[in-house]
C-alpha cells in the first residue's frame, strides 16, 4: 500500500516536473496547465485554513460558546467583516473601505514603531558605535583595521544613502541633473550597492540551483524505481 | 408641316411641337398655330403692347428698332418665300384635303367652326403666361445657344444618373477599425498593392466602363489644359486622391464617404466644368469599378490624370507616399527575425547547463568533504545553541515557502540534529499556511508532531504584534480575555530560532519580536542564500544572535557536531556556480566594444 | 462622509496602537484585542479574494471566454482542496500529502526553473545594460560570491586567503546596512503619511 502510494506520489511529482521544465521550449499548454493547477489548489487550502484557523476561533466560537461580554468584544470585527463580504458585490463594493481603514491604521501604526526601533535605532546606533575609541584601541595602539573597517562602513551607508536621493538642481545651465557633489557620491554608493546586489544575486542563484538539483535528484529516482520495478 | 417639328414664321428655323416660342428668334409661335377668328385676339393684344413701346421710345432707338425690324421684314420675306415654298406644296396637301373634304362629316365640320369663334381652352392664367413669355429676352445669340446646350446637357446627364445611381451607393469597407482612420487603412491597402506587382494599366472590362465616361474622355482630350503632361508616378497620385483631397479646405467635396473624388485643375475650360459636375452629381465609382476607370483614365490619357490634380496636391500627395512607405519600416521587422536565433541558443545554453548539473547526479558521483572554518556569523550560531540545556524551550519558527524547502531542508537538519542532542523542547510555529505540512516534511518521522504540533499564526505584522504581546492567546486563541488593562505577558521561550526564506519575514522578526525579547533569551536565524547577504547588518548590530546560511555552512556545522561535512550533491552544485560564473565572465568579454542597446530594446528571455 | 469616516478610523487606530506600545504594559490586553481584531479582519480580508479570485474564473467559464478550460482547472484543484480541508480538517495526514503532492514539486520546480533563466540573464547583462559602476561591480561581486560559494577556496585552508574572504564577506554590510536604513525611512514617511491621512491605501 505505502509502494504503492509512493509511486502514485512520485508519479504526480514527476509530472508536474516535466510540465514545469517544459517552458524551456516556450510558453505552452502544460506549463499554463501547471500554473493554474498551482493556483486552484493553493488558493482551496488557504481559504480552508483561514476558515477553520481563523474564523472559527477568532469569531463563530466567541458567539456560540462566549456570553454576553463575548458578544460585545466581537461585534466590531463581525460589522467589519460583514462590510468587507459587501465588497464582494460591486454595489457595495465602497463600504470596504472601512474595514480597510482599520487594517491600515494598525498596520501603519507597527510600521512607524517596528522601523524606528527595529532597524534604524540599532543600524545607526551601531555606526556611530563603530567609531568608539574604546573599541578602536586596543592596550595603546589603535587598530588599523577596524578603523579602516569603520570608515569603509560609514562611505558605504551614506554614499548608498546619497545613491537613492532624488532631489534635482534648479540650475538654468542643467535643469535635470542633481548636484554634482550628489552626484559624485551616488557614483561611490552604486559600488557599494552593486556589491550587496552581486552578493544576494549569487545567493538566489545558490537557492534556485539547489531546487533544480533536488528536482533532477527526484527524478533520477523515480525513473530508477520505475526501471528498477 | 409635320406633327413632329414647327416651324417658326418669323425666323423659318424648326422648334418643338410643343413649344410656344421659338427658341432661335424667341418670338412667338402662334402665327404657326393660327386658327381663324383667333388671329385677331392675339394679334390685337401682342400688337398694341408692342406699338404701344414703340411710341415711348426715342428716335434713335426707334430707328434701331426700324432696322431691327427691317432685318425681321427681311427674314420674315425670306422664312415667308421658304413658307410660300412649304405652302404650295401644302396647298397641293390642302387641295388635296379639300378633296378629301367633301368626305369628312357634317358634325365634324361643325365642330371646326364652332373651335374658330370660340375663345382658347388653355385659361386666362395660360393666356398671362403666354403675355409674359411675349416679352423679348435681351440676350444675344450666343449665350441662348450655350444656354440651350446646357439644358440639354443637363437633361442627359440627369437622365444618365438616374440609370447608374446604384454604383454611387455607399460601399461598405471591409475592417474598418473604429480606431483606425479610413484614410490611413486605405493607405496601407495602397501600400500593400504597390508591393505587388503593378498590374497592366488595362481596364478589365470595357464593358464595365459606362458610355458617358467614353463620351467625357473625349471631351476632355479635346480640351484644352494648362497643366503638365503626365509620367507614371503621378498616376499614383491620383490613387491617392481620396487622401489628398480629404484636406480640409481643399478638396471639393464631391461624392459620398468612400467614394473616391477628384479635383479639378485651376486652368478648366467649359468641360472641365462640365466633367466637374458630371463627376460630383454622378460620383465615382468605387470598388474595382473605379479601379478600371483610373485605370483606363491612365492607360487612354496618362495625362488626364495630371489633369485633374493641383500641383500643390500633387505635392502633398508625394509626401503622403514618403509617408507609407516608411510606415512600418522601424524596429519590428528585424527584431523578429533575430527571435528565432535567440531562441535557438537560448535553448543550447539551457541544455548545456542541465547536462552539466545532471551529469555529476547520474554517474554516481563520491561524496564530497567540505574542508574550512566556519563564518563568524555560523559559529555565533552553534554557540547559542551549544549554551541550550535540556528542557528549555525553543520555539522553530516556519516562515519560508514550499519553493525553498529543498535548500532549507538541507541547510536545517544539522540545526536539528543538534538541538536533539541538546534535548531541547521544541515548539513549532508557523505564519505561512502552507508551513503546516511543510514541517511534517522538514522533520520527518524523527519527531512525533502529535504532541506538540504546528500552531499556524495568521495576520504577518499584526500576528507576529500579537504574538510578543501574549504568546499564549496567540498562540491558542479562544475566547477573549475582557481584562483590557493588565501587565505585560513575555514570550516564554528560551530561544527562537527563525527558518526564513524572505527579507520582509525575517525583519519583520526582527523589529515587531525582537525588541521584546529579554537579553537572555537569543533570537537565531537559519536563512535561505538568497536573502543571508541583507540579514548580516541585522547580526552586526547584534540584533542577531546567530545566522546559518549556504550548503557549504551547514556541512561545516555538521562538521562541528562530529558528523561527516560530506554532501552528496556537491558536485552538480560546485559545477552549476561555475557554470553561472563562467556565464558572467563570457557576458562580459563578449560585450567589451558592444555599444549599450537603449532599454526598449531588450529581450526579456 | 464616508471617506471622512475611513480617514478618522484609520487615524484613530494608528494613534491608540502607537500610543498602546508606548505604554505598553499597562495597554498590553487592549492592545492584544486591536490586533485580535486586524487578525481577523485581515484574514475575511484574505478570504473575500480568494472569492473574487473563484468569482473571476466563474465568470469565465459561463461566457465562454478563450482559454476557459484553465478556469476549469482552478476551480476544480480549488473545489478539492477547500471541500477536502473543510471536510477532513487541515490536519489530517491524507489531505496534507494531497496538498504537498501538488504544490511542493511545482513550486520547487519553478524556483528551478529561474536557474536556468539567470545563466541567460548573465550572459546577457552587459550587452543590455552597458557598463556602469552599479553594474561592474555587480558582475565582480556576484563573480566572486560565486566562487566563495563553492566552497574551493576555504578548503584551501590558507590563513591569509582566509581573512581576505571574511573581509569579502564583511563588503555587503556596508551597502546592505544602507539599503535598510534608506528603506527604513521610506517605510517611516508612508506611515506617517497613513496616520495624518495624506495617503489612503483603503480606496478613498
Amino acid at each position: 500500500m505505502n509502494q504503492s502510494v509512493d509511486f502514485i506520489i512520485g508519479a504526480i511529482s514527476f509530472i508536474l516536473t516535466i510540465m514545469v521544465f517544459s517552458y524551456l521550449l516556450g510558453d505552452n499548454f502544460f506549463f499554463r496547465l501547471a500554473s493554474y493547477l498551482l493556483v486552484g489548489v493553493a488558493s482551496g487550502y488557504t481559504a480552508a485554513l483561514l476558515i477553520r484557523k481563523v474564523i472559527e476561533p477568532y469569531l463563530i466560537t466567541p458567539i456560540i460558546q462566549g456570553g454576553y461580554e463575548q458578544w460585545l468584544l466581537v461585534i466590531f470585527p463581525l460589522l467589519m467583516c460583514l462590510l468587507l463580504i459587501a465588497m464582494f458585490f460591486p454595489r457595495f463594493s465602497r463600504l470596504g473601505s472601512l474595514p480597510l481603514a482599520f487594517l491600515a491604521g494598525i498596520v501603519a501604526a507597527l510600521t512607524i514603531v517596528g522601523v524606528s526601533f527595529g532597524t534604524l535605532v540599532p543600524q545607526l546606533g551601531t555606526l556611530v558605535e563603530s567609531f568608539n575609541p574604546d573599541g578602536l584601541i586596543v592596550g595603546a595602539n589603535p587598530n588599523y583595521l577596524k578603523i579602516a573597517d569603520a570608515v569603509i562602513m560609514v562611505i558605504g551607508v551614506v554614499t548608498s544613502l546619497f545613491y537613492f536621493h532624488f532631489g534635482l538642481s534648479r540650475k538654468k545651465t542643467n535643469p535635470e541633473m542633481r548636484p554634482k557633489l550628489i552626484e559624485a557620491m551616488a557614483k561611490i554608493g552604486q559600488v557599494f550597492i552593486g556589491i550587496t546586489l552581486g552578493a544576494l544575486f549569487a545567493g538566489v542563484y545558490s537557492a534556485a540551483l539547489l531546487a533544480l538539483i533536488s528536482r533532477i535528484t527526484m527524478s533520477r529516482d523515480f525513473i530508477m524505481m520505475l526501471f528498477g520495478s | 408641316m409635320s406633327d413632329d417639328v414647327l416651324i417658326c414664321p418669323h425666323c423659318g428655323e424648326e422648334n418643338l411641337a410643343s413649344a410656344t416660342r421659338c427658341l432661335h428668334c424667341g418670338l412667338p409661335l402662334e402665327e404657326a398655330f393660327a386658327i381663324d377668328g383667333l388671329k385677331d385676339i392675339s394679334s390685337s393684344l401682342t400688337g398694341d403692347f408692342v406699338k404701344a413701346e414703340e411710341e415711348s421710345l426715342p428716335d434713335l432707338f426707334r430707328d434701331l428698332h426700324e432696322e431691327a425690324d427691317l432685318q425681321k421684314k427681311a427674314a420674315k420675306i425670306e422664312a415667308l418665300s421658304s413658307i410660300e415654298s412649304t405652302t404650295n406644296k401644302a396647298e397641293e396637301d390642302a387641295s388635296e384635303e379639300l378633296e378629301a373634304e367633301d368626305t369628312i362629316p357634317e358634325w365634324l365640320k361643325k365642330i371646326r367652326q364652332r373651335a374658330q369663334v370660340e375663345d382658347d381652352s388653355s385659361g386666362d392664367l395660360i393666356k398671362k403666361v403666354n403675355a409674359r413669355d411675349e416679352i423679348p429676352q435681351p440676350s444675344e445669340q450666343s449665350q441662348v445657344d450655350n444656354e440651350f446646350e446646357d439644358w440639354l446637357r443637363q437633361i442627359r446627364l440627369n437622365a444618365r444618373r438616374d440609370s447608374i445611381q446604384p454604383l454611387v451607393e455607399e460601399p461598405t469597407i471591409p475592417g474598418l477599425d473604429e480606431e483606425t482612420p479610413s484614410w490611413l487603412q486605405k493607405l496601407r491597402e495602397i501600400k500593400e498593392t504597390e508591393n505587388e506587382p503593378e498590374p497592366e494599366l488595362k481596364p478589365q472590362t470595357e464593358e464595365t466602363l459606362p458610355e458617358w465616361v467614353e463620351e467625357e474622355q473625349e471631351h476632355l482630350a479635346s480640351s484644352d489644359s494648362s497643366l503638365s503632361k503626365g509620367h507614371p508616378e503621378h498616376t499614383q497620385p491620383l490613387q491617392l486622391a481620396p487622401e489628398v483631397t480629404q484636406m480640409p479646405g481643399e478638396s471639393i467635396g464631391l461624392g459620398e464617404t468612400g467614394a473616391e473624388k477628384i479635383e479639378i485643375g485651376k486652368d478648366q475650360t467649359k468641360e472641365g466644368e462640365a466633367l466637374e459636375k458630371i463627376i460630383g452629381q454622378v460620383g465615382f465609382p468605387t470598388g474595382t469599378e473605379g479601379k478600371a476607370f483610373l485605370e483606363a483614365f491612365e492607360q487612354e490619357r496618362p495625362e488626364t490624370a495630371d489633369l485633374l490634380l493641383l500641383r500643390s496636391q500633387r505635392d502633398r500627395a508625394k509626401d503622403l507616399k514618403d509617408m507609407v512607405e516608411n510606415e512600418g519600416k522601424a524596429g519590428v521587422l528585424p527584431k523578429q527575425q533575430k527571435a528565432p536565433r535567440n531562441k535557438f541558443f537560448q535553448l543550447v545554453l539551457y541544455l548545456l547547463v542541465l547536462s552539466v548539473i545532471a551529469l555529476p547526479l547520474f554517474s554516481g558521483a563520491i561524496d564530497t568533504k567540505i574542508n574550512g572554518t566556519m563564518q563568524p556569523v555560523s559559529l555565533a550560531f552553534f554557540d547559542s545553541v551549544s549554551q541550550l540545556t535540556a528542557q528549555e524551550s525553543v520555539l522553530i519558527v516556519i516562515d519560508y515557502q514550499p519553493g525553498s524547502s529543498a535548500e532549507m531542508a538541507a541547510i536545517f537538519q544539522p540545526v536539528l540534529d543538534h538541538l536533539t542532542r541538546q534535548a531541547v523542547k521544541k515548539s513549532f510555529i508557523t505564519t505561512y499556511p502552507e508551513g503546516v505540512w511543510l514541517t511534517s516534511q522538514l522533520i520527518g518521522q524523527e519527531e512525533s508532531l502529535t504532541e506538540t504540533g504546528t500552531t499556524y499564526l495568521p495576520g504577518a505584522k499584526i500576528g507576529l504584534m500579537n504574538l510578543s504581546l501574549d504568546t499564549s492567546a496567540a498562540l491558542s486563541p479562544g475566547l477573549v480575555s475582557s481584562d483590557l488593562f493588565g501587565s505585560q505577558y513575555d514570550l516564554d521561550y528560551d530561544s527562537i530560532i527563525l527558518l526564513t526564506d524572505s527579507f520582509n519575514g525575517g525583519k519583520n522578526w526582527l523589529e515587531l519580536v525582537g525588541p521584546f525579547i529579554s537579553a537572555d533569551k537569543s533570537l537565531l536565524m537559519v536563512a535561505s542564500t538568497q536573502e543571508a547577504a541583507m540579514f548580516l547588518p541585522y547580526f552586526d548590530s547584534a540584533q542577531l544572535d546567530g545566522l546559518l546560511a549556504g550548503l557549504n555552512e551547514s556541512a561545516l556545522y555538521n562538521n562541528a557536531l562530529g558528523k561527516s561535512s560530506s554532501i552528496s550533491i556537491n558536485r552538480s552544485y560546485q559545477a552549476g556556480l561555475l557554470i553561472m560564473a563562467a556565464c558572467f565572465v563570457i557576458g562580459i568579454i563578449t560585450s567589451i566594444g558592444v555599444k549599450e542597446r537603449p532599454e526598449s530594446q531588450e529581450d526579456v528571455p | 462622509m464616508k471617506k471622512i469616516v475611513s480617514i478618522v478610523i484609520a487615524i484613530s487606530t494608528g494613534i491608540l496602537v502607537i500610543a498602546a506600545l508606548i505604554f505598553r504594559p499597562q495597554f498590553n490586553p487592549l492592545l492584544s484585542l486591536i490586533l485580535r481584531w486586524g487578525i481577523t479582519i485581515g484574514s475575511m480580508a484574505a478570504l473575500v479574494g480568494i472569492a473574487v479570485l473563484i468569482k473571476t474564473h466563474l465568470q469565465r467559464i459561463a461566457v465562454g471566454k478563450r482559454g476557459f478550460f484553465f478556469s476549469l482547472i482552478v476551480l476544480f484543484g480549488f473545489s478539492v482542496s477547500f471541500l477536502g480541508g473543510m471536510l477532513l480538517g487541515v490536519a489530517n495526514p491524507a489531505y496534507q500529502l494531497w496538498i504537498s503532492s501538488i504544490q511542493l514539486p511545482l513550486e520547487i520546480s519553478f524556483l528551478g526553473l529561474l536557474t536556468l533563466i539567470l545563466t541567460t540573464t548573465g550572459f546577457r547583462l552587459y550587452r543590455l545594460k552597458g557598463w556602469t559602476p552599479l553594474s561592474i561591480s555587480f558582475g565582480i561581486s556576484a563573480v566572486v560570491f560565486l566562487i566563495i560559494a563553492m566552497g574551493y577556496l576555504q578548503g584551501l585552508g590558507n590563513p591569509t586567503l582566509d581573512r581576505v574572504i571574511e573581509f569579502i564577506q564583511r563588503l555587503p554590510i556596508a551597502g546592505g546596512r544602507g539599503i535598510l536604513i534608506g528603506m527604513a525611512l521610506g517605510a517611516l514617511v508612508v506611515g506617517i503619511r497613513v496616520l495624518i491621512g495624506v495617503e489612503r491605501p483603503y480606496g478613498e
